[in-house]
């Protein structure tokens, strides 16, 4: 199991969006306060990252994609429009 | 169990095109080698007609309400949507209709209608036991009808990306179509 833990992004207390307050460095122990946003693709789930990230490393080809996930091209064409709309969402939130 | 119900995750485009328009050819020659044709959407009746025309028959069950689902698709759907997908994977949703025919022009089947037919023509109310071959098959073809549906629904939103009651509405709306063009052809 990994121990990974997933960055959160959504208060569980009433629902609202998080903003990072503290940054922290694990080899010098400095520690950055502040109000720093959480960029849209952060707020999208691990699976939605991971699909933004294999875009990227098949430079955009949809078709290569749907071969390397062994999904069909108007799935992959799918998921990618979702995803989409979800950044659009979350920028009309900014 | 995802695959068995919406097989268009997994393949769709020229691939799927390839596959289906297989399908199609071996419906048609199942068809046309029973006697049978299609004569309208989800309908099959008996005709002594050419090859030909069986294999154009089925084209046009085909194309018809994949045209209709494309149409409803470039107007629903936000995003960019490929005429080859709803062909491919409507295409190969008939490999359900060749699985629902398949089984009508085994012997036992085919013979027990006969003998249905004849009987019920005669007047005499025919023996439940005598029956089994085609109550058997009637279960299979609605169970393959059902699944042919859900087959083409799934065609219709993987294709062209549309989801909720708008995509359930364009489709049924289709097949509402369809049902009555076949019914006036």
């Amino acid at each position: 199991m990994s121990s990974t833990k997933r960055f959160p992004t959504i208060c569980p207390s009433c629902g609202g969006v998080l903003a990072v307050k503290s940054l922290h460095c694990a080899e010098c122990d400095t520690t950055i306060s502040g109000q720093f946003e959480v960029h849209p693709i952060l707020r999208l789930t691990t699976e939605e990252q991971q699909f933004v990230m294999a875009f990227i490393r098949c430079s955009g080809s949809l078709k290569q994609m749907a071969a390397d996930m062994g999904l069909s091209y108007p799935t992959v064409r799918n998921i990618l429009d979702d995803i989409i709309s979800k950044l659009q969402s979350y920028e009309s939130t900014l | 169990m995802k695959a068995l119900f919406n097989p268009f995750r997994y393949i769709a485009g020229a691939k799927a095109l390839i596959f289906g328009l297989v399908f199609i050819v071996a419906l048609a020659l199942l068809l046309y080698s029973g006697g049978f044709i299609q004569d309208s959407y989800i309908h099959i009746g008996m005709a002594k007609a050419s090859l030909w025309y069986v294999g154009a028959m089925q084209i046009v069950w085909w194309l018809l309400p994949a045209l209709l689902l494309y149409l409803c698709g470039v107007l629903l759907s936000k995003s960019k949507i490929r005429i080859i997908d709803i062909l491919g994977t409507t295409a190969f949703a008939q490999l359900i209709l060749l699985l629902m025919i398949a089984p009508m022009l085994l012997p036992a089947v085919m013979n027990n209608s006969m003998e249905l037919i004849a009987t019920l023509q005669s007047g005499v109310t025919p023996q439940t036991a005598s029956l089994m071959p085609i109550i058997i098959y009637s279960i299979w073809s609605l169970i393959c009808l059902v699944v042919f549906y859900i087959w083409n629904y799934n065609a219709f939103a993987v294709s062209c990306n549309v989801s909720g009651w708008k995509a359930v509405v364009a489709f049924i709306a289709v097949q509402v179509v369809v049902t009555i063009v076949g019914t006036i052809i």
